[in-house]
């Protein structure tokens, strides 16, 4: 049947499309993005991860005093390594489930037969991921500068001077109430170094340190926003299992990336393409360092801030300058083109799909 | 042209890894064809209570999921309002109750239909008034605030018909929606329905129980294996004559049936009493007349109508002879 025809019967029987309501377009993202965080929120599953992950850095106090050395840097790396481990962990546990419940215990059904699109129902679901997981990361973050400043507030020395004043003939003696003068400061430096925390996470009382920091959760998070994108294509035709299996796969590869090409290259130079078996290496170590997502750079990234010696960047200057000072060039432009095109991926899979 | 129009519907599933279907392409990684829906014609008028029947695997359900943009069909086609399917404009003012509806349960009743709003488009003012309105019609205003988790099957499925009347819908789409309920709910769920049909409504439901169908449906489309059987009104379907009546006595002897004994369809002596079959009406009244004449008492007197259950077999059992003129008269 044709359109006009279709259109005359519509008048025929009385039914024309009034201009009752506008179907939404743009608001049902942020809808089913809050609800699918709403979801997260209200699981187990993400607060086991956090207690996990916030007694992690609690305990690094214990780790620094185990080494002989360098101790500013165990404490920093134990910390990035568990808001960066942590973090995937909520992308692949939180994530491999999401779309896959909705299919399995059919909720997807009503949200289907609503004015709402395949795909603006996946890129709720993306969003609302990826909002979980930054609110998870921003914790950990606030949490991780607090027990570092924690950290600098209540060790020996500064104890020492707490507790121990010298007295007109130079000799030190104790305070009045040492228990007391010591839970005090304890405390309170508690409560400061929470809300030195906060404050650092926002780009203010910064240290070089926290600077550092403050740009690696940074690149975190960049890093993660391609994952989860993964973590829903996955989990948009495939079971939570095989989803996980391919999300960690999929992370390990993208680390591994310019190994890869640079074994890649390795071959080139070393002249080793004469051979059919060498020439299939070669094509296929640099064939998949164009496909895996290259998350090597964010490490990269990570490493160059490190070298270049607490030479840190805050939060607005880098957001608004990527790749400025530390972060490499292009790595935001790159991680949002990377992860539209795994998101649109996702979309003309999943539009197409009969749900079972 | 109807208000829903489906022609040649046609629905086969292949059961496989990744099952991808989009217009001429498809993706299958391997097959095993199931056929679920055979060349399906209907046409629903508006304002009418359309009852599609048929026992289970019929493709009921199937046909509803097509509708609903949740399954897409093999080929054929269909159209909601004159729109092909899926159209967002008549995505809004339609509503679906899916068969065993499941919700997120860790939202409240409340929560959960004002997310529902909020994908309808529905301003916040309309929500905080439309939500506790309809709480109080499905009967749950006492169970808004507690999470869906605790909710029972029945509170489920009412809470469903919430979420499908929200926007005020022009048709209703209804997949079983008196399955599983007690008494009292399949009647709240009857009455909410004829409520609709008073406010000139379009309610398209899909049953496998005859009772609830016979009493709300203005017509009713018999699947059978996944082919329409027959359409029209429910009576016209079923043989409208009754089959035979069932009688029960007490306080008589079986001797005084003697005569009668013969010509009944089936008689069956007991402790409680005496219960008989008789073919036509004539011969029931002979035995009641013989009952009270004998001093005993009639317990139970039941005219019997073919149900919609021996209906659904004697088609099943007829195979292939399916009354062609029935399937191809059906879409007028």
């Amino acid at each position: 049947m044709s359109v006009a025809a279709d259109s005359q019967n519509m008048h025929d029987s009385g039914y024309q499309m009034s201009q009752r309501r506008r179907a939404p377009v743009f608001s049902v993202i942020p809808s089913i993005s809050l609800n699918t965080f709403r979801e997260a929120v209200r699981n187990r599953i993400l607060y086991i991860i956090l207690i996990f992950a916030l007694l992690l850095m609690a305990s690094s106090g214990i780790v620094r005093d185990l080494t002989i050395a360098a101790h500013d840097r165990v404490v920093r790396d134990l910390g990035l390594a568990a808001i960066n481990f942590f973090g995937l962990a909520v992308a692949i546990l939180v994530g491999i489930n999401l779309v896959y419940n909705e299919l399995d215990k059919k909720s997807i059904y009503t949200i289907v037969s609503k004015p709402v699109s395949r795909w603006q129902f996946l890129l709720g679901k993306y969003f609302g991921l990826l909002l979980t997981i930054y609110v998870n990361i921003l914790i950990m973050g606030v949490f991780f500068l607090g027990v570092i400043n924690y950290q600098d507030r209540v060790n020996e020395d500064k104890l020492a001077e707490v507790l121990w004043h010298q007295n007109a003939s130079g000799q030190y003696e104790q305070v009045q109430h040492p228990t007391l003068t010591y839970t005090k400061y304890v405390a309170t430096s508690i409560v400061a170094s929470a809300g030195q925390g906060i404050a650092n996470l926002f780009g203010a009382m910064t240290t070089p340190r926290t600077q550092y920091i403050n740009g690696v959760i940074f690149a975190t998070m960049l890093e993660l926003a391609i994952i989860t994108a993964f973590a829903i294509l996955y989990s948009s035709f495939s079971t939570p299992i095989l989803s996980a299996i391919f999300t960690i796969m999929t992370f390990i590869a993208g680390r591994l990336n310019q190994d890869i090409w640079a074994y890649a290259m390795e071959l080139e130079k070393k002249g080793l393409r004469g051979t059919m078996a060498g020439n299939i290496k070669y094509y296929l170590s640099l064939g998949a360092s164009h496909v895996v997502p290259n998350l090597g750079q964010y490490r990269e990234s990570a490493n160059q801030l490190n070298q270049a010696g607490y030479h840190g960047v805050q939060w607005v200057e880098m957001i608004s300058r990527p790749g400025g000072i530390s972060l490499p060039a292009g790595i935001l432009p790159y991680t949002i083109f990377y992860t539209a095109a795994i998101l649109g991926l996702s979309v003309l899979i999943f539009r197409s799909r009969n749900f079972k | 042209m109807g208000i829903i129009e489906t022609r040649g519907l046609t629905k086969t599933y292949v059961r496989d890894f990744i099952d991808v279907e989009h217009g001429r392409l498809r993706f299958h990684l391997w097959k095993r064809k199931v056929s679920a829906l055979r060349n399906l014609n209907l046409s629903v008028e508006p304002g009418e209570i359309f009852g599609l029947l048929g026992p289970n695997g019929a493709g009921k359900t199937t046909t509803l999921k097509i509708l609903m943009g949740i399954h897409f069909p093999t080929s054929g086609e269909a159209t909601i309002m004159g729109r092909p399917l899926g159209d967002r404009e008549v995505k809004s003012r339609i509503g679906f109750l899916p068969e065993n509806p499941y919700f997120y349960d860790y939202l409240t009743g409340a929560e959960f239909l004002n997310f529902y709003g909020q994908l309808y488009g529905m301003p916040r003012g309309e929500r905080n008034r439309k939500i506790p309105e309809l709480l109080e019609l499905v009967g749950l205003s006492q169970a808004g605030k507690l999470p869906l988790r605790g909710y029972s099957k029945g509170m489920n499925q009412r809470i469903g018909l919430a979420q499908a009347l929200l926007n005020d819908p022009e048709i209703v789409f209804l997949d079983e929606p008196q399955s599983g309920l007690d008494p009292l709910g399949r009647k709240d769920i009857r009455d909410i329905i004829l409520r609709l049909r008073e406010q000139k409504k379009t309610v398209f439901f899909s049953s496998h129980i005859l009772s609830d169908a016979e009493m709300i449906c203005d017509r009713v489309a018999i699947l059978v294996k996944g082919e329409l059987r027959n359409i029209g009104a429910l009576g016209q379907l079923l043989s409208a004559g009754i089959k035979d009546y069932e009688i029960v006595v007490q306080g008589v002897s079986g001797e005084v049936f003697s005569a009668l004994r013969p010509k009944m369809k089936s008689y069956l002596e007991s402790s409680d009493g005496i219960m008989l079959m008789a073919p036509d009406e004539e011969l029931a009244r002979e035995a009641v007349r013989i009952t009270l004449d004998n001093h005993g008492r009639l317990v139970s007197f039941n005219p019997r109508r073919e149900t919609l259950e021996e209906y659904f077999i004697s088609q099943v059992r007829s195979g292939d002879n399916i009354p062609q003129q029935a399937v191809q008269g059906a879409g007028k």
